[in-house]
């Protein structure tokens, strides 16, 4: 059982302000990932909770018992690092016993505890071998392993896949999520990979400039962004946006006029809409009239750029669809996947029913 | 057009390399030639290059108890105080260099500043500090004093090496229960060990050679092997050949020594180069 709280933590790094006050509730068991681009501040935050980095005000409770100021060593917490930070003197089996060593087991329980965990990772064949010679997805399991050994209290991953190839990286994602299951224990994993964090999430925390911009459910913050950040970080590809205005229920942007219900008046907005929800009209039925501008099929299906006022649009089209460079093209929109944003502080509007 | 530029790239400063190589082993060389000669034929002129060789100095040089006292006192000062310097110097840069705390660069500057005084201007007070303390003419207070002199090449040195060791291994070993002195000895010390290793033959080397502090307070009771060697260098004659003949003696030791380390040794040198 292990619950971990931040409240209104703060850390500045001389006058850079790295995380403005950040409070969240971690409940026991769950999988929660941060998410944000390189400086957001995701990893100081997991930091913090390590206890690697002092936070400059705030604290962080573990069930509830301030640890705010608690050595990293008396936290009970397993962290896997980038760079896997395997210890380069020493085999397999030394690195996976190593945390064991501080807890005052004898040398056979641990080895036998170790084997174990080496076991649960498929590395049986390399407890003899140095890291050296060991290849990268060989060491994210060492190192794992050594994260699972003395069953903590609360697992911190910090972009623990981001040095491995592309097919190595499904893989081993599939055996976190498994591992995390099956053991249960509280997880933190800090990645930029939108695709890891949607997988992998009970819940996804999204930062940007040192803030939490969204905290929910991967499916609440893929469908409901609350802001133009979090509706812009989502999906490959993104959200297609499209400047214009709300007047007298309807959202208008030059050339078409697209009836909106419920929305009040407003001056400059962006309309969001993602490349799934877009379809090509063949019927005179369009909301939107814009030229092809390119064509890219991905062999899974065809992505239309769309060029309207300056914009370009998006839209994931089946893989039979073709249309000529230049041509005029007709495009109409799910109305259900229309999302609105104040332009100037990227807030979500909301229809009053 | 391509034998040209493989001239450049690789006969030329191997050619530079060759004359630089004999430049520096010449004098090693006319030493032990010398060794091999007789007293008159030392000394002769123009110098002779071709000659009957003799072992007679040898024979007379090992002959003389002196020289097995240089030896194991040079021995004990170098080796204590290179260890005594790694024992201090190696936690003082690894603190310097992992750890922020007010007044780290003076600290580190202080450090270094030791080494700025030419050591004679240090070599009176030390004197009188030895007297007081009755530390001349004893092999630890010639140990004390090496350590003072190369104790800020140890720190500056190993701090590099320390620097360079990437922090996460630490905060690994800090997450997986270890306190402070638990990471820096299983973890980062065996880590740093071509550097300890390298920076440990530097300070042995300094010392084994260092002639004027051994001279003063080390005086007839701790004589090292410099200090020996300038017993040859008599009021009226100088015994070149046997001289040649202990100084040919008391190298061989120091170049096993380096050939035994000379892996680590350039390790240790090139760490920062392919990391």
């Amino acid at each position: 059982m292990t619950t971990i709280s931040l409240s209104s933590i703060t850390k500045k790094f001389g006058a850079v302000e790295a995380l403005k006050p950040i409070s969240l509730d971690i409940p026991d068991g769950e999988f929660l990932v941060l998410l944000g681009p390189s400086g957001c501040g995701k990893t100081t935050t997991m930091r913090i909770i390590a206890g690697l980095e002092t936070a400059t005000s705030g604290q962080v409770l573990k069930n509830g018992e301030d640890i705010t100021n608690t050595l990293p060593r008396n936290r009970n917490m397993a962290m896997v690092f980038q760079n896997y930070a395997l210890y380069p003197h020493m085999t397999t089996l030394d690195n996976i016993c190593y945390p064991l060593r501080a807890r005052g087991l004898g040398k056979p329980e641990r080895q036998k505890l170790a084997k174990a965990a080496a076991e649960k990772v498929d590395l049986g064949p390399y407890l003899d071998r140095l890291p050296k010679n060991l290849s990268g997805g060989q060491r994210q399991r060492v190192a794992l392993a050594r994260a699972l050994v003395r069953e903590p209290d609360l697992f911190l991953m910090d972009e623990p896949l981001s040095n491995l190839d592309a097919k190595l990286r499904g893989h081993m994602r599939a055996e976190i999520k498994r591992l995390q299951r099956e053991t249960g224990i509280t997880t933190v994993y800090v990645t930029h990979d939108q695709i890891e964090a949607m997988t992998l999430a009970d819940r996804v925390i999204i930062m940007e400039q040192g803030e939490i911009r969204q905290i929910g459910t991967p499916d609440e913050i893929y469908d409901n962004p609350e802001n133009l950040f979090v509706a812009g970080f989502l999906g490959s590809p993104p959200m297609n946006f499209i400047d214009g205005s709300i007047q007298k229920g309807a959202f208008e942007s030059g050339l078409n006029s697209i009836a909106v219900k419920g929305y009040a008046d407003e001056s400059a907005v962006k309309m969001g809409i993602r490349p799934e929800d877009i379809s090509i009209a063949d019927d005179g039925d369009v909301d939107l009239n814009g030229t092809v501008y390119s064509v890219e099929p991905t062999g899974e299906n065809t992505l239309i750029v769309v060029a309207y006022q300056g914009a370009l649009i998006t839209v994931k089209a089946d893989k039979a669809i073709r249309p000529d460079i230049d041509a005029p093209i007709g495009l109409k929109f799910v109305k259900t996947g229309l999302r609105f944003f104040r332009t100037s502080d990227g807030q979500r509007l909301r229809a009053n029913q | 057009m391509k034998l040209k530029s493989r001239l450049y790239a690789v006969w030329l400063p191997r050619l530079i390399l060759y004359v630089f190589a004999i430049w520096c082993l010449f004098p090693l060389y006319w030493i032990f030639l010398t060794s091999l000669k007789t007293p008159v034929q030392a000394l002769s002129r123009p110098p002779m290059f071709w000659f009957e060789p003799t072992l007679d100095n040898f024979a007379k040089v090992i002959q003389n108890p002196d020289i097995w006292s240089y030896f194991l006192s040079s021995t004990i000062v170098a080796g204590g105080s290179s260890l005594l310097g790694l024992l201090i110097g190696a936690p003082t840069a690894y603190i310097l260099a992992r750890y922020k705390f007010r007044g780290r660069g003076d600290f580190g500057f202080w450090l270094l500043s030791t080494r700025m005084t030419p050591p004679v201007a240090m070599l009176i007070p030390f004197f009188v500090m030895f007297s007081w303390l009755g530390l001349m003419d004893t092999h630890i207070g010639l140990i004390l004093a090496h350590v003072m002199l190369n104790l800020s090449i140890v720190v500056w040195l190993l701090r590099g090496f320390f620097a360079e060791l990437p922090v996460e291994i630490e905060e690994a070993s800090a997450l997986d229960g270890d306190t402070y002195f638990q990471t820096f000895w299983r973890i980062t010390l065996p880590l740093a060990m071509p550097g300890l290793i390298s920076v440990g033959i530097l300070i042995f080397l300094l010392s084994w050679n260092e002639f004027l502090f051994a001279l003063v307070l080390g005086d007839s009771a701790v004589r090292t092997v410099p200090i020996g060697l300038y017993s040859f260098i008599g009021y009226q004659t100088i015994a070149w050949a046997e001289l040649s003949a202990s100084a040919t003696l008391l190298i061989i030791p120091i170049i096993i020594f380096i050939l035994i380390f000379q892996r680590h040794l350039i390790r240790g040198l090139t760490m920062g180069a392919y990391r």
